[in-house]
């Protein structure tokens, strides 16, 4: 049913928990790259790759973590999703060899739902070094399915793997037998055989599986049954209410002794050790917090902040653009160029190379770029989960829990891409007030580098400016937490152990992030100066400029200020590189310039942002959310202005 | 679960105490299949690390981080 393999080129789909070396296998067999991480879950976004295995094409597909057909979370619905659709592919399940007994279950469960199945037992190397004894072989035999150890860390064993799926993508008829039908305990047996006559042929799924999917309550096959059979929707409400324990439990209860069983004999625990680890030292409080105030220290404000917004972009903006290349396509675009609007939308102010390129390649590239690199780091190196850990009981507090924590950090780098990620999250709620929090206070590493640069001449308002944000940020929470309907989010969490970080990923890693943010912001960027140059040239920015400055005028900015607030709303970068450019030029005094950075950061989120925040959360909630967050933003500018006006503070003479 | 489970819930356990698994209590059922696929299943064998500033603790080779209700839920036979 589901294995009609089409003749030609073959399909892979990778999938397996978080965390196992599925994007390490993914990078490893196709030439594109996607992200390898050593925190569960940073899959989000699919990758497709094409590979080329002993002379014959594949599509190989990435597929989020998942830990068993039954989604949990958005992601793991969209793995299941695109693993039911891949009709006809071969799925190599990549599981942790230390850990078999806890990822056989779903091997057993693809086999069930009619999938064809080779199984790569990866990370031989840690199971070795635990002390675990293997046999693959007779795991093979007993399952039924090629079975391939491997460490590809260490591109070991890929020789074996690629030899493996080619046989089983040539093969004249798929291996496996038929698809697998363990019987069940008979509290699920007799709903299940009732339920799957109703099912045959419904959906492509073997009718077992659909049937206990059902059973299960699985809210995709629910609807799906729900509109094609109500009558069987009715049937398993009513065999559901009579059973004694939920049947996803006494369905992987099962699973998982059924595992044990093949496991005998095949799989055999080293003494039981854990390593001293630093570990402890990352979690516990009394000394997490001063290591992750190091880590943010020399992360985003030495590396991120000193090297890349400081060193870089100075070495790129002053002296590559402003010093050589500028001043070179300014003098062709007016010798050259007829009329009066062509050479202003190449050069000049706002011209395409002169400001487009400049701002993405020059400011806001070397800043993204390392921020990528610093946040690869701690994902490889295992921190994030321990991060986690450390900041449940305070997220607890704004509704969150601990997972929150990165989605709001790789906010830190890209608040676009950080909504995406906020599908890691279980509940709705948890991902809108993520999302919320993402909207108003977590500024990009753009803004965020540029920030650093303009406010480090005075300690004091960039002192200021953390704390406004953060309690903006505090408080935002607390209040989403009170007035959204539901109850908080509960925290599980697989710790993987600390790893030392391989610089091949990490750079694999940043480089994957850096083209997607690249192939997201320089067309917007060239949009933008595209626009500005126009409506320069027509007056438009004049006028709004003009119809701006009373607004501006309140918070005790000068009026060039609005046009940065305009540039902002397309890009929050652009609209901090805007900023860098009016302090350079003198225009903000220390007070002005506080009230900007705040309002700039708590302001609306860049087009991207807005746009992943409408297609993830949906119209209703965006729209509260980007209105919130407006007023949010002009009342707190406001509300600084008053204070700094009524206390004179920050007089002159403290700067 | 509505049957009787006797033992303790894993809060109670002294840190570096072992026990085994022989019930899960959560509250909701989505929780109970999340315990499930982290490997906590009756039969498994625990060890706490950690019930600060999260509960910690290994099964098999597998390190867990649970709040309080989480851990709450699992009851264990000490041994
Ligand atoms: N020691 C060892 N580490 C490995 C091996 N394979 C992968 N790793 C490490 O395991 C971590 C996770 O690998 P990924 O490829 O990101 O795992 P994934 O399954 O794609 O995880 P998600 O993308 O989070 O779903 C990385 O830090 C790898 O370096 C191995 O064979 N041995």
């Amino acid at each position: 049913m589901l294995r009609g393999t089409k003749k030609g080129r073959g399909t892979i789909v990778l999938v397996g928990t978080p965390n196992v070396g599925k994007s390490l296998l993914f990078n490893q067999l196709s030439r594109s790259y996607a992200a390898v991480s050593n925190y569960p879950g940073t899959t989000v976004e699919i990758s497709r790759g094409q590979a080329v295995i002993q002379g014959r094409p594949v599509e190989i597909i990435d597929t989020p973590g998942m830990y068993s057909l039954l989604p949990m979370t958005e992601e793991e619905a969209v793995a299941r999703r695109l693993l039911f659709k891949a009709k006809g592919a071969l799925v190599l399940h990549v599981a942790d060899a230390r850990n078999l007994p806890r990822h056989l279950p779903m091997t057993l469960q693809l086999l069930e739902a009619g999938c064809r199945v080779l199984l790569v037992v990866n990370m031989l190397d840690e199971s070795q070094r635990a002390g675990v004894r293997l046999d693959l072989k007779g795991l093979s035999e007993r399952l039924g399915v090629p079975v391939v150890g491997t460490v590809l860390l260490h591109r070991q064993g890929l020789t074996d793997l690629k030899r493996a799926i080619l046989k089983e993508l040539t093969a004249p008829s798929p291996s496996p037998g038929p698809v697998r039908e363990e019987p069940y305990p008979p509290e699920l047996e007799g709903p299940l055989a009732l339920l799957s006559r109703r099912l045959a042929g419904f959906s492509g799924l073997p009718p077992r599986m659909a049937a206990f999917l059902l059973l299960c309550g699985d809210g995709e096959m629910e609807a799906a049954v729900k509109k094609a059979d109500p009558a069987a929707f009715k049937l398993a409400a009513a065999l559901r209410g009579k059973l004694q324990a939920p049947a996803a439990y006494t369905g992987a209860l099962h699973r998982y002794e059924e595992a044990r069983r093949l496991l005998q004999g095949c799989f055999a625990r080293g003494p039981a050790q854990r390593g001293p680890d630093l570990s402890d030292l990352l979690i516990q409080p009394l000394t997490g917090l001063p290591l992750l105030f190091l880590v943010v220290y020399f992360g985003l404000y030495r590396f991120v902040g000193g090297f890349g917004a400081g060193y870089l972009v100075n070495l790129l903006e002053s002296r590559l653009f402003a010093g050589l290349l500028i001043p070179w396509v300014d003098r062709l675009a007016l010798a050259y160029l007829p009329g009066e609007l062509l050479p202003r939308l190449l050069a000049l102010e706002y011209g395409l190379i002169t400001m487009g390129l400049r701002y993405a390649v020059a400011i806001v590239l070397p800043i993204v770029g390392t921020f990528f690199f610093f946040f690869a780091f701690l994902e490889d190196s295992g921190y994030l989960p321990r991060l986690a850990l450390l900041s449940d009981r305070l997220l607890k507090r704004l509704g969150l829990s601990g997972r929150a924590v990165i989605p709001l950090a790789l906010g830190l780098g890209c608040g676009t891409m950080a909504v995406i990620v906020t599908r890691t999250l279980e509940s709705r709620r948890e991902r809108v007030i993520t999302s919320f929090l993402l909207a108003l206070a977590v500024p990009c590493s753009a803004q965020l580098g540029l920030f650093f640069g303009i406010l480090a001449g005075f300690p004091q308002g960039l002192l200021l400016w953390l704390g406004v944000v953060l309690l903006c940020l505090m408080a935002a929470g607390l209040l989403a937490d009170g007035f959204l309907p539901g109850e908080g989010a509960g925290f599980y969490l697989e710790v993987p152990p600390l790893r030392v970080p391989s610089l091949a990923n990490i750079a694999a890693k940043t480089w994957t992030r850096m083209s997607w943010y690249f192939k997201e912001v320089l067309p917007v960027f060239l949009s933008i100066s595209l626009i500005l140059s126009v409506g320069h040239y027509l007056g438009v920015l004049d006028w709004m400029v003009h119809r701006l400055s009373p607004l501006m005028a309140l918070l005790g900015l000068p009026k060039e200020m609005a046009l940065i607030f305009f540039l902002g709303f397309f890009r929050r970068d652009y609209g901090a590189a805007g900023l860098f450019d009016l302090t350079a030029r003198g225009l903000l005094d220390p007070a002005s310039l506080v009230v900007a950075a705040v309002t700039l950061t708590l302001f609306l989120p860049c087009l991207a942002q807005m746009a992943v925040l409408f297609r993830e959360r949906g119209a209703r909630t965006a729209l509260s959310i980007i209105l919130l967050v407006g007023g949010i933003a002009l009342g707190a500018g406001l509300l600084l202005r008053l204070i700094f006006l009524l206390s004179g503070f920050p007089g002159e003479g403290l700067w | 679960m509505s049957r009787k489970i006797r033992g303790i819930p894993l809060t109670r356990l002294r840190r570096g105490q072992s026990g085994r698994i022989v019930g899960l209590s959560p509250s909701r059922q989505a929780d109970l299949q999340k315990l499930i696929t982290l490997g906590l299943f009756p039969g498994e064998r625990v060890i706490i690390l950690h019930h600060k500033p999260l509960h910690v603790v290994q099964v098999g080779y597998t390190q867990i981080a649970l709040d309080r209700q989480g851990a709450g839920s699992i009851i264990v036979q000490p041994e």
